[in-house]
């Protein structure tokens, strides 16, 4: 049988299996259309996929699970029903729990070796119970059963967190919300004295009705007493052996925190792993790669990667820098909490009220819409009243409620317009060139001076402001500078001759800024002001 | 010293050298075997190995810290063939054991190696046939699958051995399972 007829195999037995069983039969029909070979192989593959009774294939079990344990029948009060999957350190069984008419998830931790240990992984589950959030699986119970400990958990029915990301490309917004919840999970654990260590995709639940449920806490960490000693010596020797008794360096390693290579893990680890996470779900990559182990802990020591710059555009940079924050190599300049970060990431998702990451975008457009309509009308109400005759003292007026309305604007929408370094800039220098003419006009018209030589040194001032502040703007603002500055020099000859040119000057210039107005580029968004970075 | 040419030899495969793979594998295969060996004499009656322990072990022992992530997919690659081998092996010489009548003693290898799985719950050599199958087929789903039965490895790892998505392994696999299920029942 050819080449391509294999790989049509799998890719239809590949689709077929994504599908209902009852809608599979007519999508079969319609994607094996005038091929019955095809669909005969497909259709004997499916009745062997779907035969659960089928002899176990599995010669080497995971390493949870050993040769010699078979599934048990009742632990505790709870009868077994099936096993889930294998988590953290065991098996992890549907299970039924009669007393209270509820299925559970068990997990059962097979002879936590000598009583130290024993105990020890006791405390570690005891700990988890304490944990009160809606965002970590809640814990119902802890128990020995034998040399067995067994953890009886909420069964949460949904997928894990990187499954959830894997499925479908998701709106930033969803991503940051499912993250804000595990975040809160942590946080609550750290309240309660509890480290996770393992954070990462996989040992979140995205349950059927959208939270987010941290799993797992610890546990890991309790198997194996005499890890902590030999991780005191961080050779990479030791630390593989470490890590690979725990299974997770087996492929690429992608969320070894720097304390991870000291052996002092912390509070703060737990944080690093987060935002690990949180970058690689936002940005498609890790913030550190190494191909060995040494080159890793260099990178890890270094500091994140920046961020894809076509990716980071895309989001706000609030979320930006707070992960790139929670990503320092020193503990110390992270975030001082799992709490200070998440309502960070929070405030974040208060703002973007759109699903769509380019909601930023569109704000800005609005809020330039308002003060163009609001200007429009300000000059037309200046022109009702004037008859088309110049006069200072209503035009001062005018100005007056410009610059007003540019204060609400800015107070309005000031996490949208003031969130970056040139929008501040170009915001100032607006102000600066309001600011300077009120109190020029009010100076000429206080000393009564002439109305025509008042707008010229007007129209030179502004001039003058537009083309300095042009220096420290980005070129694709040039446009726009160049449009006013031309109404301005033609309003310095003959300044009652071109005020009929004034609205269609900011119009054009504002409708080209609206065009040009992308969302702020990534050297701005990490580089960007230190000052409104909180320190410690 | 082992150590260091395992990992010269890995990362030797890694940049192109295929030929240098058949060279890994008779040193993996050597140290499945011993530890094996030294597992079974200090465990009690009646207990079985892990096959992933056995294969962590050895990845410990063979390779060091300077041998990249890369690399080690064809370290796990060379000991899912090496658990395949000393599985296959076994049931072979078990076979013709049967077959022959004489009453010879088990050697420490064989015993070892019979612990290591409950080899009874499956028909070791009717698969090893349905997988060359899957190999000649499906090359990939194949991959996949040897790691699967042979070092245990989770569907997570495989995928980040693989530097491919765990929706992608998961596929696979299942794809796997029913068509060795298909061959098996033939």
């Amino acid at each position: 049988m050819s080449e391509a007829h294999r790989e049509r195999v799998f890719a239809i037995f590949a689709e077929a299996i994504e599908r209902a069983p009852s809608e599979r039969a007519a999508w079969l029909d319609e994607a094996c259309r005038g091929e019955p070979a095809l669909r005969s192989e497909v259709d004997e593959l499916l009745a062997f996929d779907a035969e659960t009774r089928a002899p176990s294939l599995r010669l080497a079990p995971e390493r949870e699970e050993r040769a010699s344990d078979a599934v048990p029948e009742r632990v505790g009060r709870y009868t077994i029903d099936r096993v889930l999957g294998a988590g953290g350190m065991g098996l992890v069984y549907a299970a039924h729990d009669k007393s209270l008419g509820r299925t559970v998830a068990l997990k059962l931790v097979r002879g936590g070796g000598d009583a130290v240990s024993r105990a020890r992984l006791l405390r570690e589950a005891q700990a988890m119970a304490r944990i009160a959030s809606p965002f970590v699986v809640p814990v119902y119970e802890v128990g020995l059963e034998g040399d067995d400990v067994f953890v009886a958990m909420e069964h949460v029915d949904g997928s894990t967190l990187s499954r959830w990301l894997d499925a479908e490309p998701r709106p930033q917004r969803a991503i940051l919300e499912r993250f804000i919840e595990a975040g809160r999970g942590l946080a609550a654990a750290h309240k309660a004295g509890v480290l996770h260590r393992d954070f990462k995709g996989s040992n979140v639940l995205v349950g059927s009705d959208g939270r987010a449920r941290v799993l797992d806490f610890g546990l890991a960490r309790g198997i194996d007493p005499d890890l902590r000693s030999r991780v005191g010596d961080a050779s990479s020797a030791t630390l593989d052996a470490k890590i690979t008794a725990h299974g997770s360096l087996m492929g690429t390693p992608g969320y070894l925190s720097p304390e991870h290579f000291t052996g002092d893990f912390r509070a703060e680890s737990d944080q690093w792993r987060y935002c690990a996470a949180l970058y690689r779900a936002l940005f498609g990559a890790l913030p550190c790669e190494g191909e060995t182990l040494a080159s890793l802990r260099e990178s890890v020591s270094r500091g994140p990667k920046q961020p894809p710059i076509e990716r980071a555009s895309e989001f706000d940079p609030v979320v930006v820098r707070a992960v790139m924050r929670g990503l320092s190599p020193d503990p110390a300049s992270r975030w001082p909490s799992m709490d200070a970060l998440v309502s960070e990431l929070a405030s974040s998702v208060a703002v973007s009220r759109d699903a769509d990451p380019r909601a930023f975008r569109r704000q800005k457009q609005w809020a330039l819409a308002i003060v163009g309509a609001l200007g429009a009308l300000n000059y037309a109400v200046q022109l009702a009243r004037t008859g088309g005759r110049f006069d200072l003292r209503i035009s001062l007026r005018s100005i007056a409620i410009a610059f007003f309305v540019l204060a609400v604007m800015c107070a309005a929408f000031r996490r949208t317009l003031l969130s970056t370094r040139h929008n501040r800039a170009l915001l100032s220098a607006f102000a600066l060139v309001l600011a300077t003419m009120v109190v020029h006009r009010a100076y000429g018209v206080l000393r009564g001076l002439d109305v025509v030589d008042v707008l010229r040194i007007d129209a030179l001032i502004c001039l003058t402001v537009s083309a300095v502040s042009a220096i420290a703007l980005e070129r694709w603002l040039w446009g726009t500078v160049a449009i006013m500055a031309s109404y301005l020099a033609l309003s310095a000859l003959g300044p009652l001759a071109t005020q009929a040119l004034f609205p269609a000057a900011l119009l054009t210039s504002a409708a080209l800024a609206v065009w040009n107005w992308r969302a702020p580029t990534l050297r701005e968004l990490t580089r960007d002001d230190t000052d409104r970075t909180p320190s410690r | 010293m082992l150590q260091e040419s395992v990992s010269r030899i890995l990362e030797e495969v890694r940049e192109g050298r295929a030929d240098v793979a058949r060279d890994l594998f008779p040193v993996v295969y050597r140290e499945l075997k011993a530890i094996a060996q030294r597992r079974l004499s200090a465990l009690p009656a009646g207990q079985t190995l892990q096959p992933t322990a056995l294969v962590h072990e050895a990845f410990i022992a063979l390779v060091d810290g300077s041998v990249s992530f890369r690399s080690r997919a064809h370290f796990f690659g060379a000991a899912a063939m090496a658990m395949r081998d000393i599985l296959v092996d076994n049931a072979r010489r078990k076979r013709a054991l049967k077959r022959g009548g004489g009453e010879r003693p088990v050697e420490l290898d064989e015993a070892a190696v019979t612990a290591v799985v409950d080899a009874d719950a499956v028909d070791v050599l009717a698969l090893e046939d349905a997988m060359q199958k899957l190999r000649a087929a499906h090359p990939r789903q194949a991959d996949v699958a040897m790691l699967r039965v042979y070092v245990g490895a989770s569907e997570a790892e495989i995928a980040a051995l693989h530097e491919v998505t765990e929706r992608t392994v998961e596929r696979d696999w299942r794809f796997a399972q029913a068509f060795l299920r298909r061959e098996l029942a033939r």
